[in-house]
Parts: structure tokens; sequence; C-alpha cells
């Protein structure tokens, strides 16, 4: 049988063991069953097999690959934070090795290998990623909402298309760390009276486009703003702040309005955008279907601040040791360093593996999959300046 | 008299998650091994479920060049079913099982060996050959091997993987022992390797006509 020992050490700065806990881990869900399973049956990309990612994504898996045969499914070494791993999926372009277009096959390596995070939430074979997970990074508290992402210079157009009933417009973003989004700031003019605008953040689908399901909105009457361009900035405070994750994108969708004579118009650079985590998005069906614009961005500013609860850790690379045996074992050893320097004390309730699977010929992509998780009680306070490191063993034995 | 004849052509039954038989135990990931004797219009004669003793130390080897994308460069060697050390990095054809018709090469294997599996074993300890001309003295018809997908209930999630013998040799069979073959690669060369082999305590036997039915099904217990 194949188990695995979990071990949690915390280290003062100075790499000094301040305490240790081993337990026998309870961890590897189905999605670990799910990868071996598309590596024996060799699955192909014609008939692929679907999993959920660590962001809710359902994601079609082989195991299948092309001539040079490399393939990243089940890897869990992985580089520091955000550094990217590169993964094959499998996949090469017709005369050259080792490829597959980059953007699609480079997971940062925060999301590859041990994981740790503050739920506690019993572990089940269908859990698709940790509850709670704690992001990479050197963020604590904040004492006061800051800009987090925006775009604020180079408009040179008066936006898609005005905004009034039917004719939605938004913006794609991301953010680094886990935010609670305060308010948006938006650069726009009214045409006539267009009264209260709505903007609304939802999360981006598989495509960046809004889902249709708003995660906060806040209406302001816009009839007093200014009423020409280039227009001025114009602010929307949420009731209750909207909590976001990193790394994965949202949307501003603004509606509202009355007609074209009295409608929202929102400032956009359309000769030379250079915002890298979102694009201009527009709907003119009432937010049923969202199109997309890599030529535009939206003039915006999104402000937030991280919360207790989601400081951050610094992870180091994931390692994996050398493998050995000793009839009638055999081992190797998985492990993790993690560096608290959020300036408060974090705890860590579950750890967790998050391995690759990727698909070969349909869209030579690879994402992170939940492979083990285990919640670990009483918690460990890892105080600020300490070091955790993690260890996962798994062993063989007959 | 005319000749037992028989299918070669497995049954892929799908397993409700009611019926995910519980035999590991919390944090394990191992197999049930699931023996069935049919006669040949189908009737179970003999059935029986275990817990595998897998797995031998080339799973943990696979899984390790896999997790750790060992590359073509710094390959690691395992020794494969031929007793041979092969250099093996990472790919897509590892853990591949999906042996076809008559394939010994990867699949699942049997044989008649009783010596206890150690965590060494590289290759099934007597392997009953593929009976290619019926009737051979000895020998099984391999059919081809199938899956069935994974399924999950509040505490097991599994997979399995099955595979038909039948016995056309005009005498009975006793198997004692069933291995899993799987591929590895380096260089353009595919290699095989056992990840798991059993000893059947007593054996099971099938008699002529009949055909054994094996299903490993690979699990992890939360």
């Amino acid at each position: 049988m194949l188990t695995a020992k979990l071990i949690l050490e915390r280290l003062d700065k100075e790499g000094r063991l301040l305490e240790r806990r081993e337990q026998p881990s309870r961890s590897f869900v189905q999605n670990f069953i799910n990868l071996l399973y598309c590596a024996h049956a060799q699955i192909t990309s014609g008939s692929p097999y679907p999993m959920t990612d660590i962001d809710g994504n359902a994601r079609d898996i082989d195991g299948q690959s092309s001539s040079h045969y490399e393939k990243a499914n089940l890897k869990v070494g992985s580089s520091p934070g955000t550094s990217g791993v590169y993964n094959s999926p499998g996949f090469h372009s017709s005369g050259s090795p080792y490829t597959g277009p980059s953007h699609l096959n480079t997971i940062v390596g925060e999301n590859i290998g041990i994981q740790v995070g503050r739920g506690d939430t019993a572990v089940t074979p269908t859990d698709t990623k940790l509850e709670d997970r704690i992001y990479h990074g050197r963020y604590g508290v904040d004492g006061a909402p800051l800009v987090y992402t925006s775009y604020i210079t180079g408009d040179d157009e008066d936006g898609h298309h005005g905004i009034y009933p039917d004719y939605q417009e938004g913006q794609s973003f991301q953010v680094h760390v886990p935010l609670h989004i305060t308010s948006v700031k938006l650069k726009v003019f009214r045409t006539g009276s267009p009264g209260n605008m709505t903007v609304a953040i939802q999360k981006g689908d598989a495509d960046g486009e809004p889902d249709g399901t708003d995660l906060g909105t806040k209406a302001v009457n816009c009839d007093a703003i200014a009423a020409a361009s280039p227009g001025e900035w114009v602010t929307w405070t949420f009731a209750t702040s909207i909590a976001i994750e990193p790394w994965i994108t949202y949307c501003i969708v603004v509606r509202g309005g009355v007609n074209s004579s009295n409608e929202l118009n929102w400032r956009n650079d359309g000769s030379s955008p250079t915002y890298q985590r979102g694009k201009l998005l527009y709907s003119s069906n009432g937010g049923v279907s969202w199109a997309s614009s890599t030529s535009d961005d939206y003039m915006f500013e999104v402000w937030g601040q991280v919360e207790a609860g989601e400081e951050q850790i610094e992870y180091g690379g994931c390692e994996l040791l050398s493998i050995a045996f000793a009839d009638p074992n055999g081992q190797f050893t998985i492990r993790r360093y993690f560096t608290n320097n959020s300036g408060g004390s974090i705890t860590v309730n579950e750890v967790g593996i998050y391995s690759v699977g990727t698909d070969c010929w349909n869209t030579h992509s690879s994402w992170a999959f939940l492979i083990a998780r285990d919640i670990v009680s009483p918690g460990v306070a890892v105080a600020d300046t300490e070091i955790l490191r993690v260890t996962y063993v798994p062993q063989i034995t007959v | 008299m005319a000749k037992a004849q028989v299918k070669l052509k497995p049954q892929l039954e799908v397993i409700k998650e009611e019926e995910i038989p519980h035999l590991l135990i919390p944090g394990e990931v191992g197999a049930v091994l699931e023996l069935i004797v049919k006669d040949k219009d189908g009737k179970v004669t003999e059935r029986r479920e275990m817990r595998s003793k897998s797995f031998v130390r080339q799973f943990l080897e696979l899984l390790w060049i896999q997790a750790f994308q060992i590359p073509e460069v710094a390959p690691y060697s395992i020794r494969d079913t031929g007793n041979t050390l092969q250099d093996i990095c990472e790919s897509g054809l590892i853990f591949a099982c999906d042996g076809g018709v008559g394939v010994v090469t990867h699949g699942i294997i049997v044989g008649t060996g009783t010596t206890a599996p150690t965590i060494d074993n590289y290759v099934i300890e007597t392997i009953i050959p593929h009976d290619a001309a019926p009737p051979t003295v000895g020998a099984l018809q391999y059919s081809a091997v199938i899956f069935g997908a994974p399924a999950s209930d509040a505490t097991t999630s599994q997979f399995t993987i099955t595979r038909d013998f039948a016995n056309a040799s005009g005498g009975a069979i006793t198997v004692n022992e069933i291995a899993l073959y799987v591929k590895g690669y380096k260089y353009n060369i595919t290699c095989y390797f056992m990840t798991i082999r059993d000893v059947i305590a007593g054996g099971i036997a099938v008699p002529d006509g009949q055909t054994l039915t094996v299903n490993y099904r690979e699990q992890a217990v939360v």
C-alpha cells in the first residue's frame, strides 16, 4: 500500500526548531486517482476525462502525448512563489520539440506542490482545492484601502459603446493578493441624464468574460457628473467589501442608463492599451453574452485591502528528495518551506498537494489539481519571521 | 464433440458508488483485487475479493520520476521485467497498461508462482503465457485490458483495471499470482515494469472452458 507521513516543523528565522509534529496523512483525494487513471488507460484527447481544477473550472484531461512523449501530469516539484513553471501538455508543433503555447502551460510555482491553508473542514474524496488557501506573498493586513490594480492613462476614445439597457460594458482585471474590494473608480462622462448606473463585480468565466453572477454591486446616480469627454473619475463604493482571490480573472460590469440620449460613456485606450491582466468587455443583449477586445482597455482603479485572516506567507520551491528502499519499505520525500514575513501570526489548519494535469491536443494546456489534503488540528501558529517546513513522505510497504 | 468456445471480450460494468469495496483503511492508496471465474454461459462459479499486496518498488520509482519530472538528460534507472536496468524519464507513457489481446508486456498478467511478494520483485515469478493457438497446455487467452472510470463515495475513490483470461487449454489451470505491468520511456524506447504483484493463497482454479476475470480496483481512502 501507499501511505504518507505528514511532518510540520516550525523554525525561527535562524532555522532553529521550535515545534515539530508528525501525523499520518489521510489525504489522497479522487483527483490523484483520476490522474493515475488517465495514465494507466492512456486517455486520449479525443475522449478526455473531465476534472475540476483548483479554480473550480471543469477541464478535459488526457494521458496522451505526441512524438517526444513528455507529459507534466502528476508533477509536484515546483519553483518558489510566483516564478513560472512550464508544464508540457505532451504537444509538439511540427518540427519543434518541447513546445506548446507557454501562456497556456505556465503555472505559477506556488500553485504546484505542497500548499498550506486555514480551512478546517474534514477532507472528502471529492475536494478539489484547499478550503481556505494561504497565498504566497509578504502582504499583511492593510490599515486602509489601497489601489491594487488600475489603468489610468492613455485614454483616447469615449468607450466601445454607450451604456444603456441592453448595452453593458466591462473591464476584466486580476490582483496579486487575496483582496477585499471596497470601491471602484471609473473615468466616465454622461450624455443626458442616465440616472443610476450600477457597477458590479463578477468572476470571469473560462474565456475571461463575466460569468453572470454579481459578487457585489453599487448604484450611483450619474445625472450630475461631467457631461462631456474626457469625463471625470467617479467612485462606486460597495456597502460590503467583495472578497476576491489572487490571479483569478474578475470583471467590472457597468449597466444602467435609459437610452442612447441618456447614457454613460466610459473612457478607454483604443490605440495602444497596455493593461496586461485584462481586456475590454461588451454586451449588446443585457449581459446574456459577452465579447471582448484585446486592443482596448477601459480606465479604472480597483481599491481594496487585505484583511485579518488573509495574510500571506512566502512559498519556497517544492523539493523532491531522493527515493530510498529498505525491504519491505520504500519512500521519497516532498518538502516545502513557508516563510512568514506578513507582520502578523498565521495559523495553518490544513495542508495539501497541488499537481498538474494537461490536455495534449485540444487546448495544449495545463492546470493545477488537488491530489492530497490534510487537516492539522490543532493548527500550527507561525509567528512573524518564523518558517514552517512541511514534509510529505509517501511510502510503500509490501 | 465441438470444442468449448471461450469468450475473450470482457464485460465492463459500471461500479455504483454503493458497490465500492472498502478493504483499505483511511490514508491508504492501494488496490482491491477481485477474481471471478465464470463458465461458458457467464455463470459465476467462484468469486474472491481481497486487499492487494501492492505496490512494489517500480510503482514508487515511476511515481517519483513523474512527480519530479525527471528529464531525458538526467534519467533514473529502474529494473524492467527483463531484469535489465533501464534509464527512464518523465513521459506520457508512464503507467500505461492498456495491453491489447494477447499482449503480455503490459496490463494484468497471471502466473503460477507462489513465492510471497517482496518490494524488490520486478517480474511475475512464473508467467502463464497467452494461448495464441488453442489448445495450448498451461496457457490462457489474454483479452484486451479495459478500464472502469473513476468513482467515489464518502471515503473512497477508485477506478478499475480489468482483464479476462479464458481457458481453452484442454485442462484446468490454477492461477497463483497476479501482477500489473506498465510502460516507462526514454530515448524513443518503451520499457515495461511491474508495479503490483499478488500471490493468491491456495490459488484460484480456472477449469477448462471457463474464464477468469481479474479486476484491480486502484483506490484512495481519506
